[in-house]
Protein backbone atom coordinates (compact mmCIF):
# COMPACT_ATOMS: atom_id res chain seq x y z
CA UNK A 1 0.00 0.00 0.00
CA UNK A 2 2.59 2.25 0.93
CA UNK A 3 4.55 2.14 -2.70
CA UNK A 4 1.35 2.58 -4.39
CA UNK A 5 0.53 5.36 -2.20
CA UNK A 6 4.19 6.54 -3.32
CA UNK A 7 3.85 5.95 -6.75
CA UNK A 8 0.66 7.64 -6.77
CA UNK A 9 1.87 10.94 -5.56
CA UNK A 10 5.12 10.81 -7.73
CA UNK A 11 2.03 10.52 -10.48
CA UNK A 12 0.71 13.59 -9.05
CA UNK A 13 3.82 15.47 -8.88
CA UNK A 14 4.78 14.77 -12.85
CA UNK A 15 1.62 15.31 -13.93
CA UNK A 16 1.18 18.22 -12.26
CA UNK A 17 4.79 19.26 -13.79
CA UNK A 18 3.42 17.99 -17.39
CA UNK A 19 0.49 20.02 -17.28
CA UNK A 20 1.90 23.16 -16.32
CA UNK A 21 4.91 22.75 -18.73
CA UNK A 22 2.65 22.60 -21.58
CA UNK A 23 0.44 25.24 -20.41
CA UNK A 24 3.73 27.13 -20.82
CA UNK A 25 4.92 25.97 -23.84
CA UNK A 26 1.65 27.08 -25.58
CA UNK A 27 1.13 30.27 -23.97
CA UNK A 28 5.07 31.00 -24.89
CA UNK A 29 3.86 30.16 -28.36
CA UNK A 30 0.91 32.29 -28.72
CA UNK A 31 3.27 34.96 -26.99
CA UNK A 32 6.26 34.30 -28.88
CA UNK A 33 6.24 38.03 -31.20
CA UNK A 34 6.12 39.50 -27.61
CA UNK A 35 8.24 37.42 -25.57
CA UNK A 36 11.88 39.57 -24.92
CA UNK A 37 14.80 36.88 -24.41
CA UNK A 38 18.42 37.18 -25.16
CA UNK A 39 20.49 35.12 -27.85
CA UNK A 40 20.69 32.10 -25.51
CA UNK A 41 16.92 31.69 -25.25
CA UNK A 42 16.17 32.75 -29.16
CA UNK A 43 13.38 29.69 -30.36
CA UNK A 44 12.32 29.19 -33.75
CA UNK A 45 9.32 32.06 -34.22
CA UNK A 46 10.98 34.94 -31.98
CA UNK A 47 10.89 38.03 -33.37
CA UNK A 48 14.66 37.82 -33.55
CA UNK A 49 15.14 34.58 -35.25
CA UNK A 50 12.22 35.31 -37.86
CA UNK A 51 13.90 38.69 -38.69
CA UNK A 52 17.50 36.62 -39.74
CA UNK A 53 15.29 34.04 -41.94
CA UNK A 54 13.63 36.61 -43.80
CA UNK A 55 16.79 37.98 -44.68
CA UNK A 56 18.84 34.74 -45.44
CA UNK A 57 15.34 34.15 -48.00
CA UNK A 58 16.25 37.62 -49.57
CA UNK A 59 19.76 36.85 -49.71
CA UNK A 60 19.76 33.20 -50.87
CA UNK A 61 19.09 34.13 -54.73
CA UNK A 62 22.26 36.48 -55.34
CA UNK A 63 24.46 33.99 -53.81
CA UNK A 64 26.01 30.86 -56.03
CA UNK A 65 26.06 27.52 -53.92
CA UNK A 66 28.91 26.31 -52.34
CA UNK A 67 30.31 29.77 -52.08
CA UNK A 68 32.08 30.67 -48.83
CA UNK A 69 30.52 34.20 -47.28
CA UNK A 70 31.45 35.67 -44.32
CA UNK A 71 28.32 36.66 -42.10
CA UNK A 72 28.49 39.96 -39.91
CA UNK A 73 26.42 41.57 -37.33
CA UNK A 74 26.79 44.03 -34.59
CA UNK A 75 27.25 42.59 -31.32
CA UNK A 76 25.28 43.94 -28.53
CA UNK A 77 25.05 41.43 -25.95
CA UNK A 78 27.61 39.56 -23.96
CA UNK A 79 28.07 37.52 -21.29
CA UNK A 80 25.60 35.53 -19.58
CA UNK A 81 23.06 36.65 -22.41
CA UNK A 82 24.93 35.23 -25.18
CA UNK A 83 27.01 36.92 -27.85
CA UNK A 84 24.30 37.99 -30.08
CA UNK A 85 26.43 38.48 -33.13
CA UNK A 86 28.04 34.96 -32.50
CA UNK A 87 24.05 33.14 -32.51
CA UNK A 88 22.71 35.42 -35.70
CA UNK A 89 26.12 33.46 -37.04
CA UNK A 90 24.54 30.22 -36.06
CA UNK A 91 21.17 30.63 -36.96
CA UNK A 92 22.00 32.17 -40.54
CA UNK A 93 24.27 29.20 -41.09
CA UNK A 94 21.11 26.97 -41.06
CA UNK A 95 19.10 29.23 -43.09
CA UNK A 96 21.51 29.25 -45.67
CA UNK A 97 22.57 25.42 -45.59
CA UNK A 98 23.85 25.26 -49.24
CA UNK A 99 26.83 28.01 -48.24
CA UNK A 100 29.85 27.90 -46.28
CA UNK A 101 28.77 30.51 -43.86
CA UNK A 102 31.32 31.80 -42.25
CA UNK A 103 31.65 34.23 -39.04
CA UNK A 104 33.25 37.71 -40.35
CA UNK A 105 36.79 38.48 -38.47
CA UNK A 106 37.28 34.45 -38.33
CA UNK A 107 40.37 33.39 -39.90
CA UNK A 108 38.12 32.00 -42.41
CA UNK A 109 36.60 34.70 -43.40
CA UNK A 110 39.44 35.97 -45.58
CA UNK A 111 38.84 33.91 -48.29
CA UNK A 112 35.14 34.41 -48.64
CA UNK A 113 34.01 35.95 -52.17
CA UNK A 114 30.55 37.38 -50.24
CA UNK A 115 29.30 38.94 -47.04
CA UNK A 116 26.41 39.50 -45.54
CA UNK A 117 25.87 41.73 -43.38
CA UNK A 118 22.76 42.12 -40.77
CA UNK A 119 21.76 46.01 -39.62
CA UNK A 120 24.83 47.41 -40.30
CA UNK A 121 26.68 48.09 -42.83
CA UNK A 122 30.61 47.25 -43.99
CA UNK A 123 32.95 49.55 -45.45
CA UNK A 124 32.50 50.57 -48.77
CA UNK A 125 36.60 50.56 -49.43
CA UNK A 126 36.38 46.35 -49.03
CA UNK A 127 33.02 45.38 -49.56
CA UNK A 128 31.09 46.41 -53.31
CA UNK A 129 27.18 46.37 -52.36
CA UNK A 130 24.91 43.83 -54.56
CA UNK A 131 21.70 44.13 -52.93
CA UNK A 132 20.11 46.02 -50.35
CA UNK A 133 17.69 43.88 -47.96
CA UNK A 134 14.95 44.05 -45.45
CA UNK A 135 17.45 43.71 -42.44
CA UNK A 136 20.44 43.72 -43.83
CA UNK A 137 22.94 43.89 -47.21
CA UNK A 138 24.77 41.25 -49.59
CA UNK A 139 28.30 42.11 -51.19
CA UNK A 140 30.74 40.89 -53.04
CA UNK A 141 34.42 41.10 -51.14
CA UNK A 142 36.59 43.46 -53.00
CA UNK A 143 40.23 41.51 -54.22
CA UNK B 1 4.89 14.48 -48.39
CA UNK B 2 7.44 15.76 -45.62
CA UNK B 3 4.90 14.17 -43.21
CA UNK B 4 4.30 11.74 -44.94
CA UNK B 5 7.87 10.41 -44.94
CA UNK B 6 8.48 11.04 -41.98
CA UNK B 7 5.78 8.89 -40.74
CA UNK B 8 6.67 6.25 -42.98
CA UNK B 9 10.11 6.21 -42.84
CA UNK B 10 10.21 5.01 -39.26
CA UNK B 11 7.20 2.55 -40.15
CA UNK B 12 9.31 1.02 -42.68
CA UNK B 13 12.50 0.70 -40.17
CA UNK B 14 10.49 -1.06 -37.76
CA UNK B 15 8.95 -3.17 -40.25
CA UNK B 16 12.97 -4.43 -41.43
CA UNK B 17 13.79 -4.49 -37.69
CA UNK B 18 11.32 -6.79 -36.74
CA UNK B 19 12.40 -9.55 -38.97
CA UNK B 20 15.48 -9.89 -36.82
CA UNK B 21 14.14 -9.14 -33.56
CA UNK B 22 11.59 -11.77 -33.25
CA UNK B 23 10.70 -14.22 -31.32
CA UNK B 24 8.03 -12.56 -28.67
CA UNK B 25 3.90 -12.77 -28.62
CA UNK B 26 3.71 -9.09 -27.69
CA UNK B 27 4.63 -7.49 -30.80
CA UNK B 28 4.62 -4.23 -28.70
CA UNK B 29 6.86 -4.59 -26.50
CA UNK B 30 9.23 -5.70 -29.52
CA UNK B 31 9.08 -3.00 -31.85
CA UNK B 32 11.22 -0.38 -29.97
CA UNK B 33 14.22 -2.57 -30.19
CA UNK B 34 13.24 -3.67 -33.98
CA UNK B 35 12.79 0.29 -34.56
CA UNK B 36 17.01 0.54 -33.32
CA UNK B 37 17.95 -2.66 -35.12
CA UNK B 38 16.18 -1.01 -38.31
CA UNK B 39 17.16 2.68 -38.08
CA UNK B 40 20.62 1.06 -37.37
CA UNK B 41 20.83 -1.63 -40.32
CA UNK B 42 19.86 1.83 -42.90
CA UNK B 43 21.81 4.14 -40.76
CA UNK B 44 24.71 1.48 -41.91
CA UNK B 45 24.11 1.26 -45.32
CA UNK B 46 24.40 4.85 -45.92
CA UNK B 47 27.37 5.45 -44.43
CA UNK B 48 28.26 2.61 -47.16
CA UNK B 49 26.53 4.57 -49.73
CA UNK B 50 28.98 7.64 -48.90
CA UNK B 51 32.00 5.05 -48.29
CA UNK B 52 31.11 4.09 -52.19
CA UNK B 53 30.27 7.39 -53.69
CA UNK B 54 26.69 6.50 -54.22
CA UNK B 55 25.10 9.57 -53.35
CA UNK B 56 21.69 9.30 -51.30
CA UNK B 57 18.87 9.87 -54.00
CA UNK B 58 15.38 8.97 -53.50
CA UNK B 59 15.65 5.86 -55.66
CA UNK B 60 18.54 4.77 -53.95
CA UNK B 61 17.25 5.19 -50.49
CA UNK B 62 13.66 3.68 -51.89
CA UNK B 63 16.43 0.34 -53.04
CA UNK B 64 18.03 0.48 -49.59
CA UNK B 65 14.62 -0.06 -47.54
CA UNK B 66 13.59 -2.58 -49.92
CA UNK B 67 16.38 -4.28 -49.45
CA UNK B 68 16.25 -4.14 -45.57
CA UNK B 69 12.69 -5.54 -46.13
CA UNK B 70 13.34 -8.47 -48.03
CA UNK B 71 16.73 -9.56 -46.41
CA UNK B 72 15.94 -12.95 -44.53
CA UNK B 73 13.83 -13.13 -41.76
CA UNK B 74 15.84 -14.05 -38.43
CA UNK B 75 14.44 -16.85 -35.80
CA UNK B 76 15.23 -15.36 -32.59
CA UNK B 77 13.81 -16.89 -29.00
CA UNK B 78 11.70 -14.19 -26.96
CA UNK B 79 12.21 -11.04 -26.32
CA UNK B 80 10.86 -9.11 -22.73
CA UNK B 81 6.59 -9.03 -23.49
CA UNK B 82 6.59 -12.11 -24.34
CA UNK B 83 4.39 -15.43 -23.85
CA UNK B 84 2.43 -14.45 -20.26
CA UNK B 85 3.85 -11.63 -19.05
CA UNK B 86 1.87 -8.99 -21.45
CA UNK B 87 0.40 -6.17 -19.67
CA UNK B 88 -3.44 -5.42 -20.84
CA UNK B 89 -4.35 -2.45 -22.37
CA UNK B 90 -5.37 0.19 -19.25
CA UNK B 91 -5.37 3.80 -17.98
CA UNK B 92 -1.46 4.27 -17.60
CA UNK B 93 -1.56 3.58 -21.42
CA UNK B 94 -3.96 6.86 -22.41
CA UNK B 95 -2.62 8.74 -20.10
CA UNK B 96 1.01 8.23 -21.78
CA UNK B 97 -0.76 8.47 -24.89
CA UNK B 98 -1.92 11.92 -24.15
CA UNK B 99 1.34 13.18 -23.20
CA UNK B 100 3.22 11.88 -26.64
CA UNK B 101 0.15 13.12 -28.30
CA UNK B 102 0.27 16.94 -26.12
CA UNK B 103 4.34 16.69 -26.77
CA UNK B 104 3.75 15.73 -30.66
CA UNK B 105 1.67 18.90 -31.14
CA UNK B 106 3.62 21.26 -29.39
CA UNK B 107 6.68 20.01 -31.07
CA UNK B 108 5.39 20.46 -34.49
CA UNK B 109 5.36 24.34 -33.62
CA UNK B 110 8.93 24.37 -33.28
CA UNK B 111 8.77 26.18 -30.13
CA UNK B 112 10.17 23.57 -27.61
CA UNK B 113 12.77 22.56 -30.57
CA UNK B 114 16.72 22.46 -28.78
CA UNK B 115 18.67 25.00 -30.08
CA UNK B 116 20.82 22.36 -30.99
CA UNK B 117 18.75 21.49 -33.61
CA UNK B 118 19.58 24.61 -35.26
CA UNK B 119 23.29 24.70 -34.36
CA UNK B 120 24.33 21.62 -35.50
CA UNK B 121 22.09 18.31 -36.00
CA UNK B 122 19.66 20.07 -38.44
CA UNK B 123 22.26 21.51 -39.82
CA UNK B 124 24.44 18.63 -40.33
CA UNK B 125 21.07 17.15 -41.54
CA UNK B 126 20.66 20.05 -44.48
CA UNK B 127 24.31 19.51 -45.80
CA UNK B 128 24.15 16.03 -45.44
CA UNK B 129 20.78 16.12 -48.03
CA UNK B 130 22.44 18.76 -50.05
CA UNK B 131 25.79 16.68 -50.37
CA UNK B 132 23.12 13.27 -50.71
CA UNK B 133 25.96 11.77 -48.42
CA UNK B 134 27.34 12.13 -44.95
CA UNK B 135 29.47 15.44 -45.72
CA UNK B 136 33.01 14.89 -44.09
CA UNK B 137 33.85 17.94 -46.46
CA UNK B 138 31.71 20.05 -44.43
CA UNK B 139 32.46 18.80 -41.30
CA UNK B 140 35.76 19.01 -41.58
CA UNK B 141 35.94 22.73 -42.42
CA UNK B 142 38.19 24.35 -39.50
CA UNK B 143 35.37 26.82 -38.55
CA UNK B 144 33.03 23.35 -37.82
CA UNK B 145 35.50 22.87 -34.61
CA UNK B 146 35.78 24.07 -31.61
CA UNK B 147 31.99 24.04 -29.69
CA UNK B 148 30.44 24.56 -33.57
CA UNK B 149 28.66 21.58 -34.64
CA UNK B 150 30.27 18.96 -32.88
CA UNK B 151 32.16 17.58 -36.22
CA UNK B 152 33.18 14.22 -34.00
CA UNK B 153 29.57 13.07 -32.98
CA UNK B 154 28.22 10.10 -34.71
CA UNK B 155 25.71 10.47 -37.34
CA UNK B 156 22.89 8.56 -37.29
CA UNK B 157 20.33 11.17 -36.38
CA UNK B 158 21.32 13.57 -38.95
CA UNK B 159 21.31 10.87 -41.72
CA UNK B 160 17.52 10.22 -40.48
CA UNK B 161 16.96 13.29 -40.87
CA UNK B 162 18.59 13.85 -44.40
CA UNK B 163 16.99 11.03 -45.88
CA UNK B 164 13.77 11.95 -44.51
CA UNK B 165 14.07 14.93 -46.48
CA UNK B 166 15.26 13.31 -49.53
CA UNK B 167 12.29 10.97 -49.44
CA UNK B 168 10.22 14.45 -49.17
CA UNK B 169 11.93 16.10 -51.46
CA UNK B 170 12.37 19.20 -49.15
CA UNK B 171 14.10 19.89 -45.59
CA UNK B 172 11.16 20.27 -43.55
CA UNK B 173 11.82 21.26 -39.67
CA UNK B 174 8.40 20.63 -38.80
CA UNK B 175 8.13 17.48 -39.93
CA UNK B 176 11.63 15.84 -38.88
CA UNK B 177 10.27 16.75 -35.14
CA UNK B 178 8.30 13.43 -35.57
CA UNK B 179 11.17 11.79 -35.27
CA UNK B 180 11.10 13.30 -31.62
CA UNK B 181 7.46 11.96 -31.30
CA UNK B 182 8.40 8.55 -32.25
CA UNK B 183 11.56 8.22 -29.88
CA UNK B 184 9.06 9.49 -26.70
CA UNK B 185 6.71 6.56 -28.01
CA UNK B 186 8.93 3.64 -28.31
CA UNK B 187 10.73 5.04 -25.15
CA UNK B 188 7.36 4.63 -23.90
CA UNK B 189 6.77 1.06 -25.24
CA UNK B 190 10.23 -0.26 -24.27
CA UNK B 191 9.29 0.80 -20.55
CA UNK B 192 6.17 -1.05 -20.66
CA UNK B 193 7.34 -3.98 -22.06
CA UNK B 194 9.76 -3.35 -19.28
CA UNK B 195 7.30 -3.47 -16.27
CA UNK B 196 5.10 -6.24 -17.61
CA UNK B 197 8.54 -8.41 -18.53
CA UNK B 198 8.96 -8.14 -14.64
CA UNK B 199 5.47 -8.70 -13.20
CA UNK B 200 4.77 -5.69 -11.63
CA UNK B 201 1.29 -5.71 -10.53
CA UNK B 202 -0.86 -4.28 -12.93
CA UNK B 203 -2.37 -1.16 -11.04
CA UNK B 204 1.55 0.14 -10.25
CA UNK B 205 2.54 -0.70 -13.45
CA UNK B 206 0.04 1.51 -15.51
CA UNK B 207 0.79 4.33 -12.41
CA UNK B 208 4.64 3.79 -13.64
CA UNK B 209 4.02 3.96 -16.80
CA UNK B 210 1.37 7.29 -16.56
CA UNK B 211 4.16 8.93 -13.91
CA UNK B 212 7.14 7.97 -16.96
CA UNK B 213 5.51 9.45 -19.88
CA UNK B 214 4.73 12.41 -17.51
CA UNK B 215 7.86 13.03 -16.62
CA UNK B 216 9.42 12.55 -19.98
CA UNK B 217 6.90 14.79 -21.60
CA UNK B 218 7.11 17.85 -18.68
CA UNK B 219 11.47 17.36 -19.00
CA UNK B 220 11.05 17.58 -22.89
CA UNK B 221 8.53 20.82 -22.75
CA UNK B 222 10.71 22.47 -20.06
CA UNK B 223 14.35 21.85 -21.26
CA UNK B 224 13.03 21.86 -24.70
CA UNK B 225 14.59 18.50 -26.23
CA UNK B 226 12.40 17.91 -29.55
CA UNK B 227 14.84 17.60 -32.65
CA UNK B 228 17.32 16.47 -30.08
CA UNK B 229 19.06 13.56 -29.59
CA UNK B 230 18.88 12.46 -26.33
CA UNK B 231 15.78 11.08 -26.44
CA UNK B 232 17.97 8.07 -28.35
CA UNK B 233 20.27 7.72 -25.41
CA UNK B 234 17.43 7.47 -23.16
CA UNK B 235 15.39 4.75 -25.50
CA UNK B 236 18.78 2.71 -26.00
CA UNK B 237 18.63 2.32 -22.12
CA UNK B 238 14.84 1.84 -21.84
CA UNK B 239 15.18 -1.06 -24.34
CA UNK B 240 18.33 -2.76 -22.95
CA UNK B 241 16.64 -2.65 -19.41
CA UNK B 242 14.60 -5.82 -19.35
CA UNK B 243 17.70 -7.85 -20.56
CA UNK B 244 19.71 -5.95 -17.99
CA UNK B 245 17.57 -6.91 -15.18
CA UNK B 246 16.92 -10.86 -16.65
CA UNK B 247 13.81 -10.51 -18.13
CA UNK B 248 14.19 -10.82 -21.90
CA UNK B 249 15.26 -14.38 -22.29
CA UNK B 250 17.64 -15.72 -25.17
CA UNK B 251 17.09 -12.77 -26.91
CA UNK B 252 18.71 -10.33 -24.34
CA UNK B 253 21.77 -10.27 -26.05
CA UNK B 254 21.05 -9.58 -29.24
CA UNK B 255 18.53 -7.11 -27.99
CA UNK B 256 21.71 -5.53 -25.79
CA UNK B 257 23.51 -5.03 -28.47
CA UNK B 258 20.91 -3.24 -30.73
CA UNK B 259 20.92 -1.09 -27.90
CA UNK B 260 24.12 -0.65 -27.44
CA UNK B 261 24.81 0.49 -31.45
CA UNK B 262 22.50 2.60 -31.62
CA UNK B 263 23.37 4.95 -28.27
CA UNK B 264 26.71 4.71 -30.22
CA UNK B 265 25.45 5.73 -33.18
CA UNK B 266 23.55 8.85 -31.67
CA UNK B 267 25.94 10.75 -29.25
CA UNK B 268 29.29 10.81 -28.85
CA UNK B 269 28.66 10.00 -24.72
CA UNK B 270 26.41 7.02 -26.32
CA UNK B 271 29.99 4.99 -27.11
CA UNK B 272 31.40 4.56 -23.66
CA UNK B 273 27.18 3.78 -22.73
CA UNK B 274 27.70 1.23 -25.19
CA UNK B 275 30.71 -0.31 -23.99
CA UNK B 276 29.36 -0.56 -20.15
CA UNK B 277 26.27 -2.02 -21.79
CA UNK B 278 27.80 -4.94 -23.24
CA UNK B 279 30.43 -5.85 -20.35
CA UNK B 280 27.68 -5.19 -17.69
CA UNK B 281 25.46 -7.01 -19.68
CA UNK B 282 28.35 -10.12 -20.08
CA UNK B 283 28.68 -9.93 -16.52
CA UNK B 284 25.72 -10.44 -15.39
CA UNK B 285 24.73 -13.16 -17.74
CA UNK B 286 27.77 -14.92 -16.55
CA UNK B 287 26.85 -14.29 -12.86
CA UNK B 288 23.21 -15.64 -13.36
CA UNK B 289 23.64 -18.50 -15.19
CA UNK B 290 27.00 -20.08 -14.00
CA UNK B 291 25.73 -23.15 -16.20
CA UNK B 292 26.37 -21.46 -19.25
CA UNK B 293 29.54 -23.01 -21.07
CA UNK B 294 32.33 -20.45 -22.52
CA UNK B 295 31.07 -21.31 -25.98
CA UNK B 296 27.40 -19.56 -24.63
CA UNK B 297 29.27 -17.17 -23.52
CA UNK B 298 31.25 -16.51 -26.35
CA UNK B 299 27.98 -16.19 -28.68
CA UNK B 300 26.83 -13.62 -25.96
CA UNK B 301 29.85 -11.37 -26.20
CA UNK B 302 29.67 -11.90 -29.84
CA UNK B 303 25.92 -10.68 -30.56
CA UNK B 304 26.05 -8.20 -27.92
CA UNK B 305 29.28 -6.74 -29.07
CA UNK B 306 29.34 -6.94 -32.80
CA UNK B 307 26.87 -4.55 -33.73
CA UNK B 308 28.07 -1.74 -31.55
CA UNK B 309 31.67 -2.33 -33.21
CA UNK B 310 30.03 -1.91 -36.63
CA UNK B 311 28.45 1.50 -35.31
CA UNK B 312 31.76 2.77 -33.76
CA UNK B 313 34.38 1.55 -35.94
CA UNK B 314 33.75 2.92 -39.30
CA UNK B 315 32.81 6.35 -37.52
CA UNK B 316 35.99 6.00 -35.27
CA UNK B 317 37.90 5.33 -38.67
CA UNK B 318 36.59 8.88 -40.51
CA UNK B 319 36.84 10.54 -37.48
CA UNK B 320 40.44 9.97 -37.23
CA UNK B 321 41.15 10.30 -41.17
CA UNK B 322 39.52 13.67 -41.33
CA UNK B 323 40.74 15.19 -38.32
CA UNK B 324 37.48 15.91 -36.74
CA UNK B 325 37.82 14.65 -32.77
CA UNK B 326 37.78 17.91 -30.96
CA UNK B 327 40.58 18.71 -28.13
CA UNK B 328 37.70 19.89 -25.92
CA UNK B 329 36.32 16.50 -25.19
CA UNK B 330 38.72 15.77 -22.26
CA UNK B 331 41.50 16.98 -20.72
CA UNK B 332 43.34 16.64 -17.20
CA UNK B 333 40.89 15.61 -13.97
CA UNK B 334 40.64 18.44 -11.69
CA UNK B 335 38.98 18.00 -8.31
CA UNK B 336 39.31 21.39 -7.33
CA UNK B 337 36.51 22.06 -9.81
CA UNK B 338 33.82 20.23 -7.83
CA UNK B 339 32.57 23.60 -6.17
CA UNK B 340 31.57 25.06 -9.67
CA UNK B 341 30.31 21.48 -10.87
CA UNK B 342 27.67 21.33 -7.49
CA UNK B 343 26.71 25.09 -8.17
CA UNK B 344 26.23 24.38 -11.56
CA UNK B 345 24.10 21.03 -10.85
CA UNK B 346 22.10 22.24 -8.23
CA UNK B 347 20.90 25.43 -10.84
CA UNK B 348 20.03 23.11 -13.15
CA UNK B 349 18.28 20.41 -10.74
CA UNK B 350 16.75 23.49 -9.34
CA UNK B 351 15.40 24.94 -12.90
CA UNK B 352 11.59 25.82 -12.46
CA UNK B 353 10.80 24.39 -15.67
CA UNK B 354 12.45 20.97 -14.80
CA UNK B 355 10.28 20.78 -11.57
CA UNK B 356 13.01 18.95 -9.48
CA UNK B 357 12.78 16.03 -11.88
CA UNK B 358 16.39 15.92 -12.34
CA UNK B 359 16.93 14.82 -8.49
CA UNK B 360 14.57 11.59 -9.30
CA UNK B 361 18.48 10.21 -10.27
CA UNK B 362 18.50 9.94 -6.28
CA UNK B 363 16.56 6.67 -6.82
CA UNK B 364 19.51 5.04 -8.00
CA UNK B 365 20.38 3.32 -5.12
CA UNK B 366 17.51 1.97 -4.89
CA UNK B 367 18.02 -0.24 -8.00
CA UNK B 368 21.42 -1.42 -6.70
CA UNK B 369 18.96 -2.86 -3.19
CA UNK B 370 17.47 -5.34 -5.56
CA UNK B 371 19.53 -8.65 -6.98
CA UNK B 372 17.60 -8.15 -10.35
CA UNK B 373 17.60 -4.21 -10.96
CA UNK B 374 20.91 -4.54 -10.19
CA UNK B 375 22.76 -4.29 -13.21
CA UNK B 376 21.07 -1.46 -15.14
CA UNK B 377 22.23 0.25 -11.54
CA UNK B 378 25.21 -0.30 -12.70
CA UNK B 379 24.89 1.15 -16.50
CA UNK B 380 23.13 3.95 -14.86
CA UNK B 381 24.89 5.14 -11.98
CA UNK B 382 29.08 4.39 -14.19
CA UNK B 383 27.71 6.76 -17.02
CA UNK B 384 26.27 9.01 -14.33
CA UNK B 385 30.20 8.79 -13.14
CA UNK B 386 31.38 9.25 -16.45
CA UNK B 387 29.32 12.62 -17.22
CA UNK B 388 30.47 13.75 -13.57
CA UNK B 389 34.32 12.56 -14.75
CA UNK B 390 33.67 14.64 -18.18
CA UNK B 391 33.33 17.57 -16.19
CA UNK B 392 36.01 17.06 -13.91
CA UNK B 393 38.22 16.57 -16.78
CA UNK B 394 37.29 19.07 -19.54
CA UNK B 395 39.01 22.35 -20.15
CA UNK B 396 35.20 24.19 -20.33
CA UNK B 397 34.29 26.71 -18.05
CA UNK B 398 32.48 23.55 -15.25
CA UNK B 399 29.91 25.46 -14.10
CA UNK B 400 28.34 26.96 -17.46
CA UNK B 401 29.34 23.14 -18.71
CA UNK B 402 26.83 21.93 -16.27
CA UNK B 403 24.56 24.41 -17.45
CA UNK B 404 24.91 24.09 -20.80
CA UNK B 405 23.94 19.68 -21.21
CA UNK B 406 23.64 19.04 -17.26
CA UNK B 407 19.44 18.82 -17.70
CA UNK B 408 19.58 16.68 -21.22
CA UNK B 409 22.25 14.07 -19.70
CA UNK B 410 19.98 13.69 -16.67
CA UNK B 411 17.10 13.29 -18.78
CA UNK B 412 19.04 10.22 -20.60
CA UNK B 413 18.94 8.40 -17.55
CA UNK B 414 15.52 9.20 -16.02
CA UNK B 415 12.62 7.41 -17.76
CA UNK B 416 15.01 4.10 -17.38
CA UNK B 417 16.08 4.72 -13.18
CA UNK B 418 12.06 5.84 -12.56
CA UNK B 419 11.17 2.24 -14.18
CA UNK B 420 13.86 0.36 -12.64
CA UNK B 421 13.38 2.05 -9.51
CA UNK B 422 9.75 0.35 -9.62
CA UNK B 423 10.61 -2.78 -10.83
CA UNK B 424 13.45 -3.38 -7.81
CA UNK B 425 10.98 -2.09 -5.38
CA UNK B 426 8.36 -5.15 -6.61
CA UNK B 427 7.99 -7.80 -4.70
CA UNK B 428 8.61 -11.48 -5.67
CA UNK B 429 5.29 -13.46 -6.78
CA UNK B 430 4.54 -16.11 -9.12
CA UNK B 431 3.81 -15.44 -12.67
CA UNK B 432 0.30 -14.71 -13.52
CA UNK B 433 -1.92 -13.57 -16.04
CA UNK B 434 -2.77 -9.82 -15.27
Amino acid sequence: VIRKLLVGLVLLWVGYAALRELNAAVAGYDLRDRRPAGPLQWRAGMPPVDDLARFAAGARPLLPAGSRVAFASARSTSGNAGDDAFFRYRWAAYFLPELDLVKAGSAASGEATYALSFRTPLPAARFQPIAKLHGGWVYRVRR
Amino acid sequence: VSWLAALALPLALWAAGARWIGGSEDRAARAPAALLAGALAFYLALAVLTLLGIPWTRWTLLAVLSLLLVLPRRRSPAVPGGGARALALGWGDAAALACVAAFTLVALTLWVTTPDFFYHWGLKAERFALARAIDLRFLSRPWNGGPGIHPDYPNLLPSLYAATAILAGRFDAQALMLWSAVWLAALLAALRGALAAAGVERWTAQAALAATAAATAAYALGNLLAGGADWMIALALAVAAPALCGLAGEGADLQVGVAAAFTAASKIEGVPLAALLVAVHFVARAARDGRRTPRALGRTLLASGLPPAAAIVPWALETARHGLWQAGNSGAFDWSRRGEIWRGWKEVAGSAALHGLPWALALLPLLWLSRRTRPLAAVLSAQALFYAWAYFASPIDPWLYVLSNGSRLAFQLLPAALVGAVIATEPSRPTAAR
